[in-house]
């Protein structure tokens, strides 16, 4: 029940201005580690600013959700809304500086497979990811650890898919609308965008579920306010349903909203970012594999079976990046 | 020594975005202050938690091997419930606090170490009975036998069977109250473990675990009533010395099962034992209120098919015709 769900307890914000501020909180605090001679003034002509890794996040979004659309064998739509909420809570308390976006959004998708129990393979998740799938598994499995952690452990996910199916049971039964299952298009279609807003982090499934029936049925030129008001929340009272139809209309703004970044600006701080990037948590960097080097060398000779750590990193740059063209 | 946790960040963190310092967090947060025991799967610790207070706690070293695919499926989903259950705050399951995570020593032994960090009880059920002075008064038992099955069918709502209900494994605060411990991935065996290493109380053990038959979560209805009985005499009910022997004593107080009730494929024939009578349960509990003597009458019943579930015990008349302290 979401009621009583961490998600609602630790990871439902109060508004939009709650998550910018963890996310440029998290911004700043990679600066400040950096003990770099930058000064604060001058900071944002090396390091992201908080609006950049907004959009580069922005565009890793719509990379997650066209590499789980076309992920083979064909990916259950909870286990794609999953892998976003990973990545969304993720970076409200990392920065994109500390974690490559295009790491950490190949080890949420994994990650959400196995609580989803979509049960794949790493080698059959990785033959799904363009490049050199060796380093992407070891990428991935490398980094597994590190997001349960970063979740704080809290990987069960309310998603609204569920309750969608409720509201469309209680409509065919409680509800004259003729053909409900005609609906289902426009809902889908709702969803995805609302995935690549802040609503889950701000509004329970259910809300976001009712968002997008309603959606859907005025696209369909129906009207189902007074299945709202008369039927769903005949007994609830005047506030509660005041709060629901103001969720309901942030929800269908937030996905009015969405756009695509300015591609020649994503490019842009793509490239800031391979410099300014943490290069202790970038794979292709010296000083990534000397760590690594040294916590083999540490280690003894006996070490056999699949080395998590295979460091056969040849040079090739940008091997998470999904199939995004 | 206990390798150095590195805490999972609780979100929300509360700091002043100039307060880098919550950046490290990483550092050691729980001391360790002695061994409380160990068992098949790990090895618990009485430890005080610096960040709160210096409260102490339990944790729970698990020890999860590593597969080519990462941290197993099962692990993960484990963990997932392990931490919804706790946004229940259910008053008789035990407090689940923290998850971390051992130190980098995944990489070497294809191992991950965690801990789970529980609320630290002093008392279990054994030694709460064993220090009793005299037979517990009726009120008493009637509420801790309602914790106990509180708790049993709070795990059961969630499809948890925790296989091995023990007076060792209740815990009973303070006040009173009794909480179920060790269960899911905080489990120190299993019933399925054929380990000669670790003494298995096979007290509670219902006989479709004896006779290698499938079960149920009837198993932790079983294992729940010869608790509750135990609560009257604050002795155990069927103490067998051996798998067999408990199979003897089993048949000898609830009589030799009919040949239509005996599981198919079990390799222990049912006229291997003597054709025993049913024993008078009242014989055995003296003094005990009719309605306290039904209700384990209805756990202790051969069938697992046939014996009450938990949400029958909690309607037992024995709890609703009278208030439960």
């Amino acid at each position: 029940m979401f009621s009583t769900s961490s998600q609602r307890k630790f990871w439902t914000f109060s508004d939009e201005n709650e998550l910018a501020r963890l996310r440029e909180k998290h911004n700043y605090f990679f600066y400040a580690r950096q003990n770099s001679h930058i000064d604060e003034q001058q900071r944002f002509t090396y390091f992201l600013s908080p609006d950049e890794e907004r959009q580069l996040l922005k565009q890793y979004e719509l990379h997650l959700k066209e590499f789980c659309k076309r992920f083979t064998p064909p990916m259950p739509k909870g286990v794609v809304g999953t892998a976003f909420h990973y990545f969304k809570r993720f970076y409200l308390y990392n920065s994109t500086m500390d974690y490559h976006p295009k790491e950490i959004l190949a080890t949420c998708v994994y990650l959400a497979c196995k609580v989803e129990e979509f049960n794949v393979s790493i080698g059959q998740f990785v033959a799904n990811i363009k490049g050199d799938r060796e380093k992407a598994s070891d990428i991935i499995l490398n980094n597994e650890l590190l997001l349960m952690q970063q979740l704080n452990y809290h990987l069960t996910i309310h998603n609204p898919f569920r309750p969608v199916e409720g509201f469309l049971i209680d409509i065919k039964t409680r509800c004259s609308l003729a053909n409900p299952e005609r609906l289902r298009s426009g809902i889908d279609e709702f969803l995805e965008k609302v995935f690549l807003t802040d609503a889950c982090l701000l509004y329970a499934p259910s809300q976001i579920a009712l968002a997008a029936v309603l959606h859907a049925a005025s696209k369909e030129q129906e009207n189902l306010d007074s299945y709202v008001t008369d039927i769903l929340f005949r007994d609830a009272g005047r506030d509660k349903l005041a709060i629901l139809i103001e969720a309901v209309r942030k929800i269908r703004s937030l996905v009015k909203m969405v756009e695509a970044p300015a591609r020649e600006r994503v490019r842009l701080i793509e490239k800031k970012l391979d410099k300014c990037r943490n290069q202790e948590n970038n794979p292709d960097s010296e000083i990534y594999k000397r760590r690594m080097r040294e916590l083999l060398d540490e280690d003894d000779v006996l070490h056999v079976g699949s080395s998590r750590m295979s460091l056969d990193t040849s040079g090739v740059t940008q091997v998470l990046s999904p199939s995004a063209s | 020594m206990m390798s150095r946790p590195s805490t999972s960040q609780s979100p929300p963190v509360v700091a002043s975005i100039n307060d880098v310092s919550a950046l490290f967090q990483n550092a050691q947060k729980y001391e360790e202050l002695s061994l409380i025991g160990t068992g098949a799967y790990g090895t618990v610790y009485k430890a005080r938690d610096l960040h709160n207070g210096g409260q102490i706690v339990a944790m729970k070293k698990v020890k999860v091997a590593l597969t080519e695919d990462g941290i197993p499926l099962s692990t993960v989903r484990e963990i997932a419930l392990l931490r919804q259950l706790e946004a229940y705050r259910h008053p008789n399951i035990v407090r689940l606090l923290d998850v971390c995570h051992g130190g980098q020593c995944l990489e070497r032994d294809q191992q991950l170490v965690l801990f789970l960090v529980f609320e630290h009880v002093e008392q279990d059920l054994d030694s709460f009975l064993s220090r009793a002075p005299g037979p517990l008064p009726e009120s008493r038992i009637r509420s801790m036998s309602h914790d106990i099955i509180s708790g049993v069918d709070f795990l059961h709502s969630h499809r948890i069977v925790h296989r091995d209900l023990k007076p060792h494994n209740l815990l009973v605060t303070a006040a009173g109250r009794v909480k179920l411990a060790d269960f899911g991935l905080a489990k120190t065996y299993d019933v399925e473990m054929k380990l000669t290493s670790v003494v298995v109380t096979l007290w509670y053990r219902p006989p479709e675990v004896l006779l290698g038959a499938r079960y149920c979560s009837a198993l932790d209805v079983w294992s729940a009533g010869c608790v509750l009985a135990q609560l009257h005499t604050r002795r155990p009910l069927l103490p067998g010395a051996s798998d067999s022997d408990q199979l003897h004593r089993i048949f000898r107080l609830i009589g030799r099962p009919p040949r239509s009730e005996w599981p198919d494929n079990v390799s222990i024939e049912l006229d291997s034992f003597p054709s025993y009578p049913p024993q008078d349960l009242a014989r055995i509990l003296p003094r005990i209120h009719p309605h306290a003597l039904d209700l384990i009458k209805g756990m202790l019943v051969f069938d697992p098919s046939k014996r009450l579930t938990a949400m029958d015990c909690l309607e037992h008349p024995y709890f609703t015709e009278e208030p439960v302290a």
